[in-house]
């Protein structure tokens, strides 16, 4: 396995995942949107990238890449801590307006959100 | 309608337009005060209907904020856990300090001048010179044990005036809280500077500790601590107290270091719960990660412990020997060796700070030889011998017990630095995602103000949908990575 080659690929994803940071930050839905992409294209330029890397010199324990790969997983990790705060805030949301809209089922769930469809009577 | 009812709903319309006006001007000259909220100006149709005299038009509505709490609690959770972290780098980064493990200086240095001193000892057994470098070494270890246990104190003092000053602040804090709930229980409920002035106290309240903010019906503001201990209801402050506390006599460190303690208004010790924020971290450093190296009521510390093993394996070594061989064809024994480190036998979280070289030994009562017995002959260097070989045990009996792991005293030592190493690691990481997390919680704030039920509903739709293409994708992309790092680290954990 080529030593470089990998450092280089891995360097690449970790640049992608930086921008997947930025977008979830901002959070908004077309964000995500972009991130999923570029988190898609970080998937697959990495297993490109693994093959590639395959054909050249030893890469095993290789200091260098294994440094990148580190810096990846940190970025990575940081990236899933960001979305699964982006889904507890409008699963968090949903609830509340759930139970504002619903009220609570029998098992003390809150209701579900009617989120279309809804009529709104003014009276 | 006739031209005064006419004339009428003109008027109350141009009234009620002003008043929104006033709104919208309000809005910019608040525009920049920190955590203003957006007041939006609600405009309520009036009946319309000839045949009993209703006129229609419109009138005010209640002034509502356009700041949600569940949005602003969502942003306060995040910055509890930024207060977290970054107390904790603070700390941890105070605490690495004192580990040197380049080998240059502190006990890593000392320990490995010793071992150098013992094996140039066995090299000459009877050189004076090797004699007194041995102790002079000592003697430089055992200042090294002194200077780390003090540098640890000094950590732990300030640690406690942190924790107290934060007490301080909190209770400030609940105070200036306390001071807006009288204005709004006097019926100021629609001062939006008000508003913005309880919003920036929360935010500052949220670096300190983890609490929840529920607004009553009367506009005022609970502030409960972890959940559940009252802080502010109505108009009344419930201070905390910090407290350290010794261990009681009947524990296995009775005159151990006291411990910090966070006690609620009504006397409960609320430190288990406090865990969030600034406090929390600091009553961490105080109560677990200090305790590690300096000991508690309910453990020795391991430095102490090291000092203490170490201590007693030289010790053990050197009165196992002897100084010189007597005479027994003429009836004078031979001379035993002396021990070399004296400490506290007292006090077992006191062992790091009193570690000393007997202040009664001299260079030529280090005992070199190994006495002969049943099986083996007398060795002339044999004691200096094995002290050399405690660089690079041969037996367990030349090693440390760190929590039932068998090491040398340089790794035990190492272990220790490698322990806060680890910690601050951690934090730093904590740290870098909590920036992030706040700003990403500020931005959801923002988005999300002033956007109606039918919107948020589209809203959680499309972000459910981007949430599970992205959990997917992330987690190929860490099952690849990790599967790297496993190829080129096997050592190195997921």
């Amino acid at each position: 396995m080529n030593g470089a080659m990998l450092t280089a690929q891995l360097s690449a994803a970790t640049a992608r995942m930086e921008l997947v940071l930025s977008g979830l930050k901002d959070a908004s839905p077309a964000a995500l949107d972009d991130c999923a992409n570029l988190t898609e294209m970080a998937c697959q330029e990495l297993i490109g990238g693994i093959a590639a890397a395959r054909t050249g010199p030893d890469a095993d324990r290789d200091a260098e890449a294994l440094e990148a790969a580190l810096e990846l997983r940190a970025r990575i990790r940081q990236a899933r801590r960001l979305l699964e705060n982006v889904y507890r805030f409008h699963t968090g949301w949903n609830r509340l307006l759930g139970v504002r809209a619903g009220g609570y089922l029998p098992d003390g769930q809150a209701a579900p959100f009617p989120g279309a469809g809804r009529l709104c009577l003014r009276g | 309608m006739n031209l005064l009812a006419g004339l009428s709903v003109t008027a109350g319309a141009l009234n009620a337009y002003d008043q929104v006006l006033e709104v919208v001007q309000n809005n910019v000259a608040n525009s920049s005060t920190p955590d203003y909220a957006e007041q939006t100006q609600n405009l309520e149709p009036l009946p319309f209907d000839v045949t009993d005299g209703a006129v229609g038009g419109v009138e005010l509505g209640e002034v509502s904020s356009a700041r949600d709490q569940y949005l602003n609690q969502a942003v306060r959770s995040q910055t509890v856990l930024l207060g977290q972290a970054q107390q904790n780098v603070t700390s941890l980064t105070a605490l690495q300090s004192v580990f040197d493990v380049t080998g240059q200086s502190g006990i890593s240095a000392a320990l490995n001048n010793l071992y150098s001193a013992f094996s140039a000892w066995a090299q000459s057994p009877t050189d004076s010179t090797a004699q007194q470098s041995v102790l002079t070494n000592a003697s430089a270890l055992a200042q090294a044990f002194q200077q780390t246990a003090a540098n640890l104190q000094t950590i732990s003092g300030n640690t406690a005036s942190q924790i107290q000053d934060t007490v301080t602040d909190v209770n400030n804090l609940i105070g200036q809280l306390q001071g807006y709930n009288q204005q709004i229980m006097n019926g100021n409920t629609h001062d939006a500077s008000l508003d913005a002035q309880v919003d920036s106290t929360l935010d500052q309240l949220s670096q300190y500790i983890d609490f929840s903010a529920i607004q009553q019906s009367d506009g005022s503001y609970e502030i409960l601590m972890n959940g559940q201990t009252p802080l502010l209801i109505e108009d009344q402050q419930y201070q905390i107290s910090y407290q350290p506390v010794g261990p009681s006599a009947t524990a296995a460190y009775p005159s151990g270091p006291p411990t910090a303690s966070i006690v609620s208004s009504s006397g409960v010790d609320i430190t288990a719960g406090t865990t969030g924020g600034q406090l929390g971290a600091l009553l961490n450093i105080a109560n677990t990660v200090l305790p590690s190296y300096l000991g508690d009521g309910n453990q020795q510390g391991d430095l102490n412990s090291l000092a203490q093993q170490f201590a007693d394996t030289v010790n053990n070594l050197l009165t196992s020997g002897n100084i010189s061989d007597g005479d027994p064809s003429n009836g004078v024994p031979a001379t035993p060796g002396v021990p070399l480190f004296t400490y506290d036998t007292t006090n077992g979280t006191n062992v790091a700070a009193s570690l000393a070289v007997s202040s009664t030994i001299t260079p030529d009562q280090l005992a070199a030889i190994q006495p002969a017995t049943d099986t083996t002959s007398e060795v002339s260097n044999g004691i200096a011998l094995a002290l050399s070989q405690l660089a690079t045990p041969q037996n367990s009996s030349q090693e440390g017990d760190l929590d039932g792991a068998s090491l040398s005293f340089s790794s035990f030592y190492g272990e220790l630095a490698a322990r806060v190493g680890g910690l601050l690691d951690t934090a730093n990481n904590d740290l870098t995602v909590q920036q992030s997390a706040v700003a990403q919680a500020q931005n959801q704030r923002q988005q999300s103000e002033g956007v109606n039920l039918d919107q948020q509903a589209a809203l959680l739709l499309q972000v459910q949908q981007a949430y599970d293409a992205n959990s997917k994708f992330l987690s190929v992309l860490d099952e690849i990575t990790s599967d790297v790092i496993q190829m080129m680290d096997p050592s190195t954990t997921t």
